[in-house]
Parts: structure tokens; sequence; C-alpha cells
């Protein structure tokens, strides 16, 4: 049942963490279980979508997990955040991350959690060694690059992801670097795979009539956003209806320049985006959650077919997507 | 829109796409969570954070019958240590009053079921608007579908097996109900890989559980069916006359004569005979069949792989797996026999002594036995001459066996139950399972792990789980919402692993059509009046059905083949319902419901609609 592939593995799990996880263990195998018990994850930006993902590998058993958000919880965060309590008393003066440290810590004795204070933004390297995954969500596109950026250039390999749900629409980006894993074939035996990801800034730079006609429309509308929210200096969510005029020109800009019919990017879904803000809507946050809580698990346990490189779902045509992006050369 | 606006509560999201409208509805939802397991867990999660039932017009009902255990604290969230030992609902539904102090929560301990209709009655059901379904097995969702199908709710549908995970909307009218189209059978290894070739674990559980219903539950209850009516027994046996029959007839016979027992001692004597014949007998004449270096008809070696070569086992005391083995076996020889487990027979030095007594005959492999070997070549053995000589041989040799037996006697069949850790069964089952992996030189198991294969339970893990229920919640916005079409909707399947995400519309109900009428399994007929049997014959022949059989619940109250139901023609549908369900409608209740088996003109059966009749 359990797979080889790369280190990480050694060490027997206590009697406590088998009785445990003993379920999910006849899902994964032992080894996978060992390999969490060893990694650390670092989650930066407390929304619904990202509370669902801690819940998700807390339970899964992660060695430890450090959260980053300053930020003062208000009232807002009650919408989608069900580890903030409903009660001004309890969480009033206190950050996103302090707030949900503590509720984590609940879930599961066996995992340690704490709080990482500072800002994304200006973290270095050497920070970033702690961990093997890294989760952004809700940063500027600068800092989303900046970190990815920084993630590539240790010499350890630190997994990165970027998830952001706005209204019913939700985007992942994977960056594995070099991943290779197991792979389990309908037939049941196991192969051997290796896959090489590009870095955030390749797959956000690629000319768009490269990119087949069957794109995530999302793909496009993300990029839109996040490119006017930089130019205007926004932070991310910080945008209303009221820009719809601001970014459908920008809009136009950048199919211009990329030889891409508007029509792509519908203004619907434009102003869909816009008048989200940070709202999250709670159903498409456990989606979102659960789908990347198994892409970190199986990036952790090198176990399965990992999403290369975007999921897009999107509540209103209720469909999820992968999309490979650069596409990779193809054979023929 | 004004509606679309938001009114700086903690619901904005959703209420500047769907609207304070939605909100409302949510918020005044009459919504019924059936299990509070992993699924139980996120559902109520989502609907504290969605707003549902937060109103004092609105309402949740949770409800399951378990307790909180260590193992379900990894997935089920709500769940802490503490907990341990406490009703899931309770604790669920407290945790998501934490989460949302306006939910209005009603936590059950009733397992959804036709004994618990009195809980789960009908004025409780017409409240409903919608159902959301977190169970863990088939038949608990049969129930909660038909149950659904009869009051015209909507049924919202999710499970999970591992990283897979599948939603379905059951949607009154608009989609087909959740029993319309089952999944296929799992498949299952070969008869022949099961009975003399396993080469994996599963082939050996599989086996375990098939001996574990042979012996414990299939035989006793034959023995029963036996004993209560021989005649009739006998005629039956007679009358089908094949080798299936005589194989029946002989296990019987075993049961009543060598193997019976009286005392706990005999229960000893015949799990040690089990232990000989499975393990090393059965073993022995295998190999005797086909020695290790036997060859196929094409030549190559008989024992290739997956085929793995077995050796039996011989009986040792002080192999802990071997007397573990005897133990549990005989307690539940003990137990299906009607005879009390003493209390020396727990300890493990008793034991021993009593099995050292038991006397062992030798075994000698017998020629010309056959073994099937491939699974093509099933040749059920049809009825032969002999067979009828062997039948009548037997049945005077049962007969004498049941005059020596005491008066009244009569079998304790035991029906697997695998989630009970005191009742022996998944010690026996392990045991069987493994002392056959042992001769065939397959890694045993541990009585956990035997458990979750028997059981075919595939765990729960968060991460499937949690998109699961989320997949369903952005479904429950168009259900509450209300009228949608059924192209709105999406079923789902997805698999985290690969990883995939198929989303699909719900298939449309079946339409039956017939004589320019049309009607789905949705739709009801009702005939006012206190009518007779004969008027409900005519009101369908009035509509070219010809019913020949009336039924009511699972009475029979008319059939075209019973001369005797004659008489019941000119009775009202009602009294002879009472009469023969001996049941009464509840007062409240102003009518009853009929299935009628009908044809139409040309003679093919046509499932029509259920029938009520408002009597009162």
């Amino acid at each position: 049942m359990d797979g080889g592939g790369g280190g990480g593995a050694e060490g027997e799990l206590t009697a406590q963490e088998t009785a445990l996880y003993d379920r999910q263990i006849r899902v994964w195998g032992v080894d996978a279980q060992k390999r969490l018990s060893k990694a650390h994850v670092l989650v930066c930006g407390m929304n619904g979508t990202t509370i669902e993902f801690c819940k998700n590998i807390v339970l899964a058993g992660v060695g430890s997990l450090s959260l980053m958000d300053d930020h003062m919880v208000t009232e807002d965060d009650l919408n989608a955040n069900f580890l903030i309590p409903p009660d001004e008393s309890i969480y009033g003066g206190r950050s996103r991350a302090e707030v949900c440290c503590e509720s984590l810590k609940d879930f599961n004795p066996m995992v340690r959690v704490s709080v990482e204070k500072g800002d994304l933004s200006l973290v270095d390297g050497e920070f970033l060694d702690k961990f093997d995954i890294v989760v952004v969500s809700g940063a500027s596109l600068k800092t989303k690059l900046f970190i990815n950026d920084n993630c590539r250039k240790r010499s350890k390999r630190i997994a990165f992801y970027a998830i952001d749900c706005k209204d019913s629409c939700g985007e992942i980006f994977v960056d594995l670097q070099k991943h290779s894993y197991v792979q389990k074939k309908p037939g049941g035996e196991t192969e051997q795979q290796e896959l090489t990801y590009p870095s955030l800034q390749e797959a956000i730079s690629v000319h768009w009539s490269t990119l087949p006609k069957k794109t995530a429309k999302l793909y496009f509308a993300m990029r839109v956003l996040e490119n006017y929210e930089l130019s205007k200096g926004y932070n991310p969510g910080e945008t209303t209806l009221s820009d719809i005029p601001a970014v459908l020109s920008q809009r136009k800009d950048m199919c211009d320049k990329m030889s891409l019919s508007e029509s792509q990017i519908p203004t619907a879904l434009m102003e869909r985006l816009l008048a989200a803000g940070k709202k999250e809507h709670p159903p498409v946050c456990a989606i979102l959650g659960g789908i990347l809580g198994q892409e970190v698990i199986k990036s952790i346990s090198c176990k399965g077919d990992p999403i290369k490189n975007f999921f897009f779902f999107d509540a209103a045509d209720g469909k999820g997507v992968i999309e490979d992006i650069p596409p990779p050369p193809t054979a023929n | 829109p004004k509606d679309l606006k938001p009114l700086n509560s903690r619901y904005d999201a959703q209420i500047s796409v769907f609207g304070s409208k939605l909100q409302k509805k949510l918020r005044d939802a009459n919504v019924f969570v059936v299990g509070s397991g992993a699924l139980g867990c996120e559902f109520l999660k989502n609907l504290a954070l969605m707003g549902v039932s937060c109103s004092r017009k609105g309402k949740l009902t949770i409800t399951d019958d378990d307790v909180i255990e260590k193992s379900n604290l990894s997935c089920q969230f709500l769940f802490r240590d503490w907990n341990i030992g406490h009703a899931k609902s309770t604790v669920a539904a407290t945790a998501a009053s934490a989460i949302n102090s306006c939910l209005h929560i009603d936590a059950l301990q009733n397992r959804a079921c036709p004994e618990t209709e009195h809980v789960f009655h009908d004025a409780f059901w017409e409240g409903l608007d919608v159902v959301l379904n977190a169970l863990d097995n088939v038949d608990a969702r049969m129930y909660m579908d038909m149950r659904c199908l009869y009051f015209q709710k909507p049924l919202l549908e999710s499970g999970t097996l591992g990283t897979k995970c599948n939603t379905q909307m059951v949607i009154p009218h608009l989609t087909e109900n959740y029993g319309a189209s089952r999944d296929p059978p799992e498949k299952q290894a070969p008869m022949c890989t099961v009975h003399s070739f396993p080469h994996n674990i599963d082939h050996c559980l599989t086996w375990a559980c098939s001996e574990f219903e042979g012996l414990l539950d299939k035989t006793p209850n034959e023995v029963n069916s036996f004993l209560s009516n021989p005649t009739q027994y006998v005629a039956a046996t007679k009358k089908a006359g094949d080798a299936q029959a005589r194989e029946l007839l002989e296990r019987i016979r075993e049961c009543l004569e060598e193997e019976y027992c009286e005392r706990f001692e005999d229960c000893i004597t015949w799990a040690r005979l089990k232990f000989e014949d499975y393990f090393s007998n059965r073993v022995k004449q295998l190999t005797f069949t086909f020695p290790e270096d036997a060859a196929t008809s094409s030549g190559a070696p008989f024992w290739s792989a997956p085929k793995r070569f077995p050796r039996p086992l011989e009986f040792s005391a002080t192999d802990v797996s071997h007397v573990q083995f005897i133990m549990a076996a005989s307690i539940l020889r003990a137990v299906s026999s009607g005879i009390d487990t003493p209390d020396w027979a727990k300890s493990t030095s008793n034991l021993i002594d009593a099995i050292s007594k038991v006397y062992i005959p030798e075994f000698k492999p017998k020629s010309g036995v056959k073994i099937q070997t491939n699974e093509k070549d099933n040749n059920i053995p049809s009825a032969s001459v002999d067979d009828a000589a062997v039948i009548e041989d037997l049945l005077t040799k049962l007969e004498a066996c049941a005059k020596k037996l005491p008066p009244g006697f009569r079998m304790k069949p035991i029906h697997f139950e695998k989630d009970d850790d005191t009742n022996f069964h998944m010690d026996l089952i392990a045991g069987l399972a493994n002392m056959r992996a042992r001769n065939y030189g397959i890694q045993e198991v541990d009585k956990l792990k035997a458990k979750l294969i028997a059981g075919r339970i595939i765990p729960a893990i968060a991460t499937s789980t949690a998109m699961a229920t989320g997949l369903v919640c952005i479904e429950l916005y168009k259900v509450l919402a209300g009228g949608h079409p059924v192209d709105d909707y999406r079923s789902t399947f997805a698999n985290l692993a690969i990883p995939m995400l198929t989303r699909s519309e719900p298939l449309p109900p079946t339409v039956i059509k017939h004589q320019g009428m049309r009607w789905t399994v949705w739709d009801r007929w009702s005939i006012k009046g206190d009518i007779t049997v004969a008027e409900l014959l005519k009101w369908l022949s009035d509509k070219g059905l010809s019913a020949y059989s009336v039924s009511y619940g699972t009475s029979l109250l008319y059939n075209t083949m019973f001369p005797r139901h004659k008489d019941r023609l000119g009775r009202k549908i009602a009294d002879v319902a009472r009469e023969v369900a001996k049941v009464d409608v509840p007062e409240y209740r102003k009518h009853l419901d009929v299935v009628v088996a009908c044809e139409d003109d040309k003679g093919n059966d046509i499932d029509i609609p259920l029938i009520s009749i408002y009597f009162r």
C-alpha cells in the first residue's frame, strides 16, 4: 500500500497517532502519515477558505502549522470563518492569526499550531526555510510573486500555493518546482512520475494568444483584476463595483496587447469579482479548502497526481477545471 | 436592486449575490440532516455559516443514534477528546450553535428507519423544506429516498469513499429519485479464487464472511424452517430434487446429528474440528489433488502466480491465535445452539485443557475429488437420479434426528454485526481469515483492519467530506430559492487523488405514458370516498388499466389469483386494510395509500402511481 519516493518517512508513528489517524491511514498508508507528521506548513492570510484548509490538514495530522495574519478581527471575518466565535469579547483587539490559532489547537493536540507575526511582503528566505509548504491567500500580486520567487531560491524544496475565493469563484495556483511522486495506475500497479512546474511569474506572463480557446475565463479575469489592483496600489479585495469602468479599460489594454477577444472575459464575471471584494461564500470555501487540503497531502506524501498548475471553480456554472499554464509542449 | 443591498450582516456575501429574500428563506428553512458523522459535522458548520434555520420559524433537525469514538476525531471536526462516548448529534449541535448562536437546532438520537416513524411522523415530514443525507450506508439512503419520494421533499444526497466523493440532487418531479439508478454492484473476486486459490487478504476475508454466514446464520435458519414444519420442508425439498437441495439437507443433518451441541464442551469439540477441517484437512485434500508440481492441461505449472501453494496448519495450544479462534468459534456455536457460555470458558488455560480432550480423527485425502479451478467452468451440478435417492435417505435420517431433539428445540441464527466489539463476531471472522492467510502465506491483518475490509468500509477523510458538503450546499441555495429548472442543478462525481471534478445535470425521472396520460415516480393519484375494492378496480379500468393486485404496506388486500379474495370485492378498502394489516390508520390521517399492480390493454405490466384513498 505504501509507496516510496524521496526521503522523510523514517521513524515510527506513536501509539497515540496510530489510534487517532487509524481511519485515514487506511486511505493513504502509514508511510504517508509519517511524512505528514513531519511536515511544516505556513498559511498567510486567514479567511474562510484558508481556515477550511487549516482544519483539513490539522485533522490529517501535519507536524506543525504556522499562521500569519496580523489584521485585527472584525465583524466581517465572521461571514465565512467558523473558527472565530461570534463574540466580540473574545475576538476584540486580537489578530486573526491569534484567534484562529487558539481554535485550531483544539482540533488536534498532536499538531503544533502557532502564530508568526510580521508582514509577508517583508519576510526573508531564511524564514521560509522553516517550512515545507507555504500557502498564501488574499495577498497582492507583488507579494505572491515575491514569496514564490523566494521559495524557488531556497536550497530545499518549498511547495507554494496561492488560493483566493471571490464571491462564488475560486482560484488555486500550485508551484511544486520539481515534484516526483508515486502514481497509481488503473490496474493497481504504481509508477514513479516527475513533474516540473513553472513559477508564478511564468504562469501569468504567458501570451494569451498562445492559450487554447477553452481556457477558463477565470484565468484571464483574475489576471485583469490583480493587474488593476497593482496599478492602483489597492490591497486585494479593496475594489468595488464603482471600479468597473477602469477595470474594463484595463481588460481592453491587456486583451489588445495579447490578442485575445474581450468577450473571453465577460463583463458580468468582472463585475462579480469586483463586487465580491473580500466576501466569500461558505460552501465555496469548503470546496476550495477541501481540494487544497488534499493537494497539500498529496504533495507531502508524494502519492497521487497533483494539480498542475491552476484550479478554477465557479459555482455559477458549476464547473471546476484544471489548467496547465503555460501549456506544456506536446509530443505532436 | 434593493434586494441585493448589503445589510451589514454576517450574511452580506450571500445577500449581495442572492438577495435578502433568499437569505430570509434560508433563515426560515425547516431542514432535516440525517446523520452526524463526518458529513453531518461539515454540513452543520456550512449551514450555521450560511444562516440556515437561524430564525424562530426555521428549524434544523439532526439525528444520529451513534456515539463519538476516538477514531472519529480525525475527520468529524466538531468533536473533541472530551466528547468521546457522548451522542454525536447533541455534541455537533452544540458546536454548530457556537459558530452561529441564532441556529435553531434540535438534536435527536433516532436512527431514521421504519421503527422510528412515530418520531419522524407525517406532521414532521410535511413541515420539512429539504432533507440532507449525511449517511454511510446504502440501506439508510434507500429508506430516506423512499420517505422523501412519499412526502415529495427534495433530497440532497452525498457520499465519500476515501478521496472520492459524489453528490446527487433529488428534486421532486424534476429529477429521478436516488434509488432509480443504483451504482453497479461492487466487483467481487471469482468464487474459485475465494474458495481454493486466495492470493490476498481480501479473498481470505470474503471467504471468512461467507463461512461465518453459512455456519451461524444460514444453516441455523434452515434447521429452524425444517423443524417448524417438517412436512412442508420435505415436500419442498423433494419437489426441488436437485443438488442444492441435497447439499442443504446434508448441512441440516450434520448440524443436528454429529455436530449437535448439548453442552459447551460440545461446542469446543465442534470448533476444534472446524479448525482441523478448514486449515488442515481441506488444504491436504487440495494439495493431494493438485500437488506442488502439478501441471495444467497445457503443461504449465498449476501453482503459478497469482495462485499460491497452501500448507496445512497444525493446531498448537501455545499459539494464541489458534486458541482465540477456538474460543470465538465455540462461544458463537454455543450462542447459536442456545447454550450459555460458562465463565471458565473465557480463561485460556481452561479452554486449552478442554481442547486437548478433543479426539481428532486422522485425515486421508480422497482421490477423484473435483475442485473448481476456473471461474468459467462453473458447472452447477444439475439434478440426477442419484440426488433423488440421496435426498430420500437424508430425509429419513433427518426425521430420526428430529425425534431425539428436546421438544420445541430451535437454533438461534446469528446475524453478522461488525460494530459490537464484545460479540466475538469480528474475532471469528478475523480468526478465519488469518488462519487461512497463514495457510497460503498471505500477510495477516488485525481485527480493526479486518473489520474495515469485511465491512467494505473505506474511511471518510476531511478533505473530500468538506468538498462534498460544499457542493451540496451550493445546490441548497437553489432548492430553497425554489423555481429552478432541472438544468440549473448539478450532481457531482469527484476524485481528489487524480484529481478530477465532474459535474452534471441530474437525470429527469422516467415518464410513463399510457393512453394520453403521463406520470412519473413522483406522481400520486387520489380518490375521494370510502370506496370498495371493486370500485377501485372500476376506476382503474376506466383508464384502460386492468388491476390484478392491491396491497397496503406489506399486506395483500386483493389478488385475482386467490379465489377467496373475490369476497373482498364488495367490501370497503379501508375495512379490508384494517382487517388484513391489523392496524388502524391513525385518526389524524384522512387517507390510506395502496399500491396497485396493473396491466395495460396489451397485457403488459405497467407501473402506476401510488393511489391515495381519502376514505374519511
